[in-house]
């Protein structure tokens, strides 16, 4: 990503100096020292229902809540875990307890201390289910904490966890003050003084529908590891305001009405990337790939021929390039190519095999046609429901499981149907386990997590069903934080689920920014693969 | 008018304001509010999907969904959850949304006066706008008069939408006349009343001629003309006078086309608003702010027919003799 932005700078700072035409100097400050102060303008597409980071579950929100929220322990591009508020820890030899300094002198923006107390405080709030706060997930290793000296903390699990780390690097594990927490009766979800953390910019105002702002935390010093700079925001203020259309986006940039926009549509990708005066960027994709997830226990996709039909039946390639102009990279395994532990292997192993899909579904007894060309076994037609949450659809994914659909009549006699249904009647069949195909991506989180969840029988999808699910796997994945022992475990788990067609990936979601040349800094933060908060923004306005 | 107040001075003095019919309407008004909560409610629960597992969304981890059923009192029984519900109603409390776990009362009053503005300042936009229409073609040319009517079938016919994306594109993103967001003075104010005022105008304005070109066919517009009152007199006093009474009612159908229009128009513009509040509840199975919102919904509906069925008695003395 930074090659792809130092080009986009280089081919800013050349138009500028053409349009300059020989003039002495280049007043273009793009290769010059960030400058502290002015303000910026964010257009974003989704405006957080609840803004308190322990409790969100919303991937748009993060980007917002990083501003003023912070973790333990932060996470680089390469997927290196970085001191954050944490300084630095050690882990036992059994993996059972993790020894965390503090780093010292960080005060929470109401001027509360923070120290080994908030931290407890804050972790033996998440994790009692009682509080049901969205933390509680990632913690249910967890066994408590105890404070050693105020800035000594020692954190004890119950089973060694190769992705505790990854939970305190977790957003929803970000440190909130302790009299923010508590507030009786206060869910800290609103967006007002009293939800208060150690982050560098301090939340000025909030207009509901509108926009929300911030202004710098002059006395901030904690920033994370991976960060581009220490000390105070470059920013003085920066402001989020709330576009949820896409054309209005990129219509509030092009007539400078906003500054920088998260969410570029498609079609409009090309006004700025590569343009004179904009900057255009993407975010890595290491989450779980926008997929098809396949009950095994429902017919006729309980049958793993139908499902390998199902999965070589179309030319994904073609479907992907067509519909997002080569904005997005086709999938070929559960986690994003990004990703450390992404199982190369994968790579072309499969799809876009018409004959064999054929083959198979012949093979499987479904060997007559219906009028309308639909392979048929005994009177009932080859169908396989596809129901899409409504409130989940966004960049066109219908559109694309439209094209597929199409193409598995065409191909093979299969019909996808494709339907929108409500989230209200997802939760109800995720709840009696009828549901049939779920398309969906998951946030970035360790794989561990993220496979519990779709494929594990802790997990959302195969809820209480260990025999349908690869609870082996995970947990094996999960107990050794040898990276080549995890990495066995995952590269297993992405085969199995491909092979036998419990998963179809189908492409990696990024997240894209673009801006106008006078924005600088812009980055992804990699717990979240979206915006990194406007700590390292600076603007030459 | 002279007729109007010969017929007062004949009568016995009973106040102008018809107190019965009043006492009538508020207590009918009640019982629709009741009724349009309880059928919301109870259709709310017939919806599919358990609501404890919606707001555990995709975390699952043991004691989440009892904690959630216990936090928000899901573990009783739909009827006792309705008491309860009412009950709270009663005493002026709307509850705590489940989404945004915030007092509803708050949610509301943060975002309402925003539609407020909106629709009640795009409600006065496109009255006016409406009458012009329908004052300058009467009596026109058929060509004048077809022209205006296309016109007006436009602005009603065109998705709010895509009326809203137009707009900014020329005057917000072409021209930057006017600000694309926000509720920050008058001008970001402009676009979205022009969206929703469009196709108020154009429907009151098809109604308004017809009436007036009815009206000027009644023996007592002979009358007035007989007496040689100026023509723009006979159509601004006379006849669109007596044109504005079937338009009154009306009026409780522009309302909710308004508040509706609100919901697409804040959307399109990132304007505040109930609008968005309301379809983010309804997806969400946010049920304490859907009962607030149908509440609202009704009060206006019982408090707009209850001050238009008054206007009429006063406007209109031929209702008062009927009393």
């Amino acid at each position: 990503m930074k090659n792809q932005f130092r080009i986009a700078i280089v081919a800013a700072a050349t138009f500028a100096l053409t349009a300059c035409a020989g003039g002495t100097a280049a007043t273009n400050t793009d290769d010059g020292d960030p400058v502290t102060g002015g303000s910026l303008t964010w257009g974003v597409s989704v405006e957080p229902v609840c803004y308190n980071p322990q409790r969100s579950g919303q991937q748009n929100s993060f980007p917002i809540i990083r501003n003023f929220a912070e973790s333990l322990v932060g996470k680089d591009a390469d997927g290196e875990y970085t001191p954050w508020l944490a300084d630095s820890w050690e882990i036992s030899d059994d993996g059972l307890t993790y020894d965390l300094k503090l780093r010292e002198g960080v005060t929470f923006t109401d001027g509360t201390v923070f120290d080994a107390e908030a931290v407890k405080t804050n972790l033996d709030f998440v994790a009692d289910p009682a509080n049901a706060t969205a933390a509680g997930t990632g913690l249910t290793n967890f066994a408590g904490a105890t404070v050693v000296d105020a800035n000594t903390i020692e954190l004890k699990l119950e089973t060694p966890d190769a992705a505790f780390l990854d939970t305190l690097a977790s957003i929803t594990t970000a440190i909130l003050s302790p009299a923010s927490l508590a507030l009786e009766g206060n869910d800290l979800c609103a967006a007002n003084a009293d939800l208060v953390g150690t982050g560098p910019f301090i939340l000025s105002d909030y207009q509901a529908g509108q926009e929300i702002s911030f202004v710098a935390n002059e006395d901030y010093d904690s920033a994370p590891g991976y960060a581009a700079h220490t000390g105070r925001a470059y920013l003085d203020e920066v402001t989020y305001r709330f576009l949820p259309e896409a054309t209005v986006r990129t219509g509030a940039l092009s007539s400078n009405q906003v500054d920088i926009i998260e969410g570029v549509q498609v079609t409009d990708t090309a006004l700025f990337d590569d343009q004179p005066g904009y900057v255009y960027e993407t975010g890595p994709s290491t989450g779980t790939a926008f997929s098809l997830n396949i009950n095994t226990r429902i017919a006729p996709a309980d049958d793993v021929r139908v499902r390998q039909a199902l999965r070589d039946g179309f030319d994904l390639d073609a479907l992907v390039e067509n519909q997002y102009l080569g904005t997005v990279q086709r999938a070929f395994s559960s986690i994003g190519p990004d990703s450390p532990f992404f199982d190369a292997d994968l790579v072309d192993s499969w799809g876009d095999d018409v004959d064999g899909a054929n083959e198979l579904l012949d093979e499987a007894g479904w060997t007559d046609r219906d009028g309308e060309g639909f392979r048929t076994k005994d009177g009932e037609r080859l169908t396989i429901v596809v129901g899409y949450p409504e409130p989940y659809i966004r960049d066109q994914r219908d559109v694309l499981l439209q094209g597929v659909q199409a193409q598995l009549k065409e191909n093979i006699g299969l019909n996808l149907d494709v339907q929108s249904i409500t989230s209200a009647q997802f939760t109800d069949e995720l709840a009696k386990a009828t549901w049939s195909v779920y398309p969906n991506t998951l946030p970035t989180s360790d794989p561990s997590i993220l496979f519990r969840s779709i494929f594990g029988s802790e997990g959302f999808l195969y809820a209480k069903a260990p025999e349908f699910a690869l609870d082996d796997l995970i947990a094996q994945s999960r107990a050794t934080s040898v990276a080549s022992e995890r990495k066995a475990a995952f590269d297993e788990i992405q085969q199995t689920v491909v092979d036998d067609a419990r998963y179809i990936p189908l492409y990696h979601p990024v997240y894209t920014v673009a801006s106008t040349d006078l924005v600088h800094g812009i980055s992804f933060e990699p717990t979240l693969n979206s915006p990194s908060s406007s700590y390292d923004l600076w603007t030459s306005k | 008018m002279a007729i109007a107040l010969q017929q007062t001075s004949t009568r016995p003095k009973t106040g102008v304001l018809p107190w019965r019919r009043i006492l009538t309407r508020l207590a009918s008004g009640a019982l629709v509010l009741w009724a349009a909560v309880t059928i919301a409610f109870f259709t709310l629960q017939a919806i599919p999907g358990d609501i404890a597992d919606i707001l555990a969304g995709e975390q699952t981890y043991p004691g989440l969904k009892e904690a959630i059923s216990a936090e928000w009192g899901l573990d009783r029984s739909v009827f006792e959850q309705y008491l309860a519900f009412l009950g709270r109603l009663l005493s002026g409390d709307l509850g705590t949304s489940y989404v945004q776990r915030q007092p509803v009362a708050d949610v509301l009053a943060a975002q309402v006066w925003s539609t407020v503005e909106l629709a009640v300042v795009a409600g006065i936009v496109g009255a006016v706008l409406a009458v012009v229409l329908a004052v300058v073609s009467i009596g026109r040319s058929r060509v004048v008069r077809s022209a205006m009517s296309t016109l007006e079938l436009v602005f009603t016919s065109v998705p709010t939408f895509w009326v809203g994306i137009l707009l900014l594109m020329v005057f917000s993103f072409q021209w930057r006349l006017f600000p694309v967001a926000g509720a920050n003075g008058w001008q970001s104010l402009v676009l979205p009343v022009v969206t929703l005022a469009l196709p108020t105008a154009g429907f009151l304005a098809q109604v308004i001629r017809e009436s007036m070109e009815r009206t000027l066919t009644e023996p007592f517009i002979v009358t007035v003309r007989a007496r040689g009152v100026a023509e723009s007199l006979v159509l601004l006093r006379h006849a669109l006078g007596h044109a504005l009474l079937p338009v009154m009612t009306l009026v409780g159908g522009v309302i909710g086309g308004l508040l509706g229009g609100a919901v697409i128009t804040e959307t399109v513009f990132g304007r505040p608003g109930i609008g968005t509040i309301t379809l983010g509840a309804v997806t969400g199975k946010d049920i304490p702010v859907v009962m607030a919102v149908v509440l609202f919904a009704a009060l206006i509906y019982v408090v707009v027919s209850t001050v238009l069925d008054i206007l009429y008695t006063i406007v209109d003395p031929r209702l008062r003799a009927q009393r």
